[in-house]
C-alpha cells in the first residue's frame, strides 16, 4: 500500500499504519505562490503567529493513536520488543543542505546506530536512532524506535527496509507543480 | 527517623492537624521531608487546587506534572538545575523545541518548551555520521534531580535532539534540561518556525517555575524571555504582607496586587525601589511600569506613594509624600520643577528636595511649598532656607496686571510688568510691608538691597526706597519726600539716611534725616531744612512756631544759610 502526501511517499509493508499529516488549523495559511487548487496540498501552513505545519510521516507496526507526540509520545511507550515505530518529520526548506541538516539523501538504518538514550523520553528497552539530513531542498529529521534494544539485530533491518521505501518529492519540482513556493 | 507530623506532635485539631491530614498525604516523611511537602502542599493548592483535592495524586505530581522522577525518562526542567533560572545553563543551548496544548501553566494555552542540549565542550569524537557526540565530549554528566525538589526528572542524559535551534551546531551533547515559556522560542532565541507538538508534557513542570497568574500573563504580554525581563529566576513568592506577590527575572521583577495590578520593574528600578523599603516601604506598590520617553529622554515610574524617576542629564531619584503631591501638581517632569536632582535632604527645621528648575521645601512653621524658575535662582542666591528669606510661606500668586509675587517667612520675591524680579527681605520687607507692600506708596521693589554710604544699605521701590544704617533705624522715604531727598543726593548727600517715618500735623507732613528734615505744607512740594537755620527754626518751634512752615529749601550763599518760611526768613 503506497502512499503520497505532501510530496513525502512511503509504502509500509501489510500490516504496518502509516500516517502523512501536517498539523495545520483552520486559521493557517499556505505560503504566497502555492495555487489555490492546491492549497491543501501544500506541505507548510503558516499559523497566524508565525509558526510553520510542515508534514509528519509516521509509520508503526501499531495502531497510531489519535494523540501522540511527533516524535512518538504517547505510541513508543506501546511498543511490544518487535514493535518498530518511524517519524520523519520535515523541518523546511530554509534550513536545508547545511548545519545540522547537511548530510544528503535518505539514511540507511543500522543497527549500530540504535542506543537506550536516543529517545526524547528513554523507556525500558526501547532503543532509537535519529538522523537529520536534507533530501532534494527539504530538511528531516528521521526518527526511529524499537520495542527492544536486545533484539535490534532483528528488527533494525525491518526498519530499514521500510525507510528505503521512503520517498520525497525535491523541492524545485514541488514548486513547479505550484504546491511549494 | 521517619515520622508523620500527628507522630511528632500528638495532635490532630486546628491548623496543626489540617497540616498533619496534609503530611499523611505524603505518607511518612522525615521532619526536612515534610517541611518540603508542605511547602510543595502549599504550592499545588495554589497551582491547581481543583486538581489537587478531587484527583487521587500526590501534591508532587501536581506541582511537577506527570512523569516526574528520573525513571520515568523525561528531562528535568532548567530551573530545578540553574538556581532557580528558567534559561539554558552555561554549557548549553537551546537545540530544539515543541509546544504542548492545553498547559494550565499557561493559562490553558500553549506551553513551548525548549530543549538545551549539552555543547560538545570536551571534546567531538562521534560527530562523524551523527549529531550527537560521544557522552564523554558533553559538557555535562548524567544524574537526576535532588531529592529536595518534586523535579527529579534526568539530567544530561538523553541523546536527543529537536532539532529547529541553533541548526548552525551540527553536532552537539544530549539534553541538559528543559526551558518552558508561553511565548514562542522563535520569538526570543535562535529557533525556527517550525512546530512540533507533544500535548503529553503540557502539564510537565518544577517548583522553581511561576505558574500561571497575573504575572506569569503579564509576563507573556511582554514577551517573556524575549522582554527586558529575560529569564524567570524562581517562582511566585508572597511579599509577606498579605497583599502582594512578586517574581524576579533576570533582567528585574514583576509585582502584583488586587489593587495597584501588575506592574514590570527593572533591575535597576528593583534595586533603587529595594532602598527606599520595597513594598512595605514609604513608595509602596507600584502603580504602573516603567514610562519612558519622557523629557530629556527620561523616564519615570509610578508607585502608591511615589516615583522613581530618571533622564539623561539626571541620576535616579525618588519623589515620595507630599513632594509627590506637589511635584503632581507642578506637571511632574514635564512640569516647571523638572526632574528631582537629588533626594529628600533634612534641613535645620525642615527638609529640602532639589529639582532642575526648583524645589520643593517645608519646615516644622510653614507648610509644603515648591519654589522654582526665577524665584528658586534668586532664593538660591539668598541663601534659600538658611538666608534673609527662610522657608516659602506660600505659592506663587498673580497679583494682577502680570504681577506676581511669592511669600517666604522672611520676605517676598516679587514682579510685575513694570519692574523687574526682586527680593524684599528682613528689615525692608517689614518696612515695606507696613507700607501696603506693592499697593502701598513705595509700589514694586525696583532693586536689590545694595550697600549703601556709611555702612548702610538701601533698595529702592518704584516711588521711594527703604534704607537703614549703623547710626539709624531702618526708614521708608517716598513720594515727593523721596523726590527731593534723591535730588539731594538721598543716603550719600545733604540729608543723610531718614532717621523717621514720614509722619505729619493736621497741616502737611514731614520726615527727619540725619542731616535735616522735609517739611510740605499741605500737599506741597517737601522743603529742605537743615544746618544753622535748622536749629534756629527749630529753637523758635519749628512748624507750630511763629514761623510757621517753610516755604523754601534753605540756601547756602555767601557763608550762610537761608530759609524763607510762613512767618518770615531765618538766615544764619
Amino acid at each position: 500500500m503506497a502512499v503520497e502526501k505532501y510530496g513525502l511517499r512511503a509504502a509500509p509493508p501489510q500490516g504496518w499504519r502509516l500516517s502523512i499529516d501536517r498539523r495545520a488549523t483552520p486559521a493557517g495559511i499556505v505560503p504566497d505562490g502555492v495555487a489555490p487548487r492546491l492549497q491543501g496540498l501544500a506541505p507548510e501552513s503558516v499559523e497566524p503567529n508565525g509558526e510553520v505545519m510542515h508534514p509528519i510521516l509516521h509509520a508503526c507496526t501499531l495502531d497510531l493513536p489519535a494523540q501522540r507526540g511527533d516524535f512518538g509520545s504517547g505510541v513508543v511507550d506501546l511498543l511490544g520488543s518487535e514493535d518498530i515505530f518511524i517519524s520523519l518529520i520535515e523541518y523546511g526548506s530554509d534550513v536545508a543542505d547545511q548545519g545540522l541538516f547537511a548530510d544528503q539523501g535518505m539514511p540507511r538504518l543500522a543497527p549500530s546506530q540504535f542506543g537506550p538514550a536516543r529517545l526524547q523520553r528513554p523507556l525500558p528497552g526501547r532503543s532509537a536512532s535519529q538522523h537529520f539530513f536534507s533530501v532534494g531542498g527539504r530538511a528531516f529529521c528521521l526518527f526511529t524506535v524499537i520495542g527492544s534494544h536486545s533484539r535490534r539485530m532483528g528488527t533494525v533491518p525491518r526498519a530499514a527496509a521500510v525507510v528505503r521505501g521512503f520517498g520525497v518529492t525535491d523541492r524545485r519540482t514541488m514548486v513547479r507543480r505550484g504546491e511549494m513556493s | 527517623m521517619s515520622s508523620t507530623l500527628e507522630e511528632l506532635t500528638g495532635e490532630r485539631r486546628g491548623l496543626v492537624g489540617m497540616v498533619s491530614r496534609i503530611s499523611e498525604r505524603f505518607g511518612g516523611v522525615s521532619r526536612r521531608g515534610f517541611l518540603v511537602s508542605a511547602a510543595v502542599a502549599g504550592s499545588a493548592l495554589a497551582t491547581d487546587a481543583k486538581a489537587y483535592a478531587l484527583r487521587p495524586q500526590t501534591a508532587y505530581a501536581t506541582i511537577c506534572g506527570p512523569g516526574n522522577t528520573a525513571s520515568s525518562g523525561w528531562t528535568v526542567f532548567c530551573s530545578t538545575i540553574n538556581k532557580g533560572v528558567n534559561s539554558c545553563p552555561p554549557g548549553s543551548f537551546a537545540a530544539g523545541w515543541w509546544k504542548a496544548a492545553d498547559s494550565s501553566w499557561c493559562g490553558r494555552g500553549y506551553r513551548y518548551i525548549v530543549d538545551c542540549n549539552a555543547s560538545c565542550s570536551k571534546c567531538s569524537t562521534g560527530c562523524s555520521g551523527d549529531h550527537i557526540c560521544d557522552k564523554g565530549c558533553w559538557n555535562c554528566s548524567c544524574g537526576t534531580g535532588s531529592t529536595a525538589t518534586c523535579d527529579q526528572r534526568r539530567i544530561c542524559c538523553n541523546a536527543f535532539r529537536y532539532g529547529q535551534c541553533n541548526t548552525q551546531v551540527k553536532c552537539s551533547g544530549g539534553v541538559h534540561c528543559r526551558v518552558v515559556s508561553c511565548v514562542p522560542p522563535y520569538k526570543w532565541t535562535n529557533c525556527t518556525t517550525t512546530s512540533l507538538r507533544d500535548d503529553r508534557t503540557s502539564e510537565h513542570s518544577a517548583p522553581s517555575l511561576p505558574k500561571w497568574g497575573p504575572i506569569a500573563a503579564k509576563y507573556k504580554a511582554m514577551g517573556e524571555q524575549g522582554s527586558w525581563l529575560k529569564a524567570s529566576t524562581g517562582p511566585v513568592r508572597s511579599v509577606g504582607d498579605s497583599k502582594g506577590t512578586y517574581v524576579r527575572y533576570q533582567g528585574g521583577a514583576i509585582y502584583s496586587t488586587s489593587s495597584t495590578g501588575t506592574r514590570a520593574l527593572t533591575s535597576w528600578v528593583l534595586s533603587q525601589w529595594n532602598k527606599e523599603g520595597g513594598p512595605k516601604g514609604h513608595l509602596g506598590y507600584p502603580t504602573s511600569d516603567k514610562i519612558t520617553g519622557r523629557p530629556d529622554g527620561g523616564w519615570i515610574q509610578i508607585f502608591q506613594r511615589g516615583a522613581l524617576t530618571d533622564s539623561a542629564s539626571t541620576s535616579t531619584q525618588s519623589v515620595w509624600g507630599v513632594r509627590w503631591t506637589v511635584w503632581q501638581k507642578e506637571g511632574r517632569e514635564g512640569g516647571r520643577l523638572g526632574y528631582p536632582i537629588g533626594p529628600k535632604t533634612d534641613t535645620a527645621n525642615g527638609w529640602i528636595q532639589l529639582f532642575q528648575n526648583g524645589a520643593i521645601t517645608d519646615s516644622t512653621s510653614t507648610s509644603t511649598q515648591s519654589v522654582w524658575g526665577i524665584r528658586y535662582d534668586m532664593w538660591a542666591r539668598a541663601g534659600r532656607e538658611r538666608g534673609g528669606l527662610g522657608y516659602p510661606t506660600g505659592p506663587l500668586t498673580a497679583l494682577g496686571d502680570g504681577a506676581w509675587q511669592q511669600k517666604f517667612q522672611k520676605g517676598v520675591i516679587i514682579d510685575s510688568t513694570s519692574s523687574t524680579t526682586q527680593v524684599v527681605y528682613g528689615a525692608s520687607y517689614s518696612t515695606w510691608s507696613s507700607l501696603k507692600a506693592h499697593a502701598g506708596p513705595l509700589g514694586f521693589p525696583t532693586g536689590a538691597r545694595t550697600s549703601a554710604a556709611g555702612g548702610g544699605w538701601i533698595q529702592l521701590f518704584q516711588r521711594g526706597a527703604v534704607c537703614d544704617s549703623t547710626s539709624t533705624y531702618t526708614n521708608a522715604v517716598h513720594g515727593a519726600m523721596y523726590t527731593v531727598w534723591a535730588r539731594v543726593g538721598r543716603e550719600g548727600g545733604t540729608l543723610g539716611y531718614p532717621t523717621s517715618a514720614q509722619g505729619s500735623d493736621g497741616r502737611g507732613s514731614n520726615q527727619k534725616f540725619q542731616k535735616g528734615e522735609l517739611w510740605a505744607l499741605g500737599s506741597g512740594t517737601p522743603r529742605l531744612v537743615y544746618g544753622p537755620v535748622l536749629e534756629q527754626w527749630k529753637a523758635a518751634g519749628g512748624a507750630g512756631g511763629s514761623y510757621g512752615y517753610p516755604l523754601t529749601d534753605t540756601v547756602e550763599s555767601g557763608g550762610r544759610t537761608t530759609c524763607q518760611f510762613e512767618g518770615g526768613t531765618i538766615s544764619a
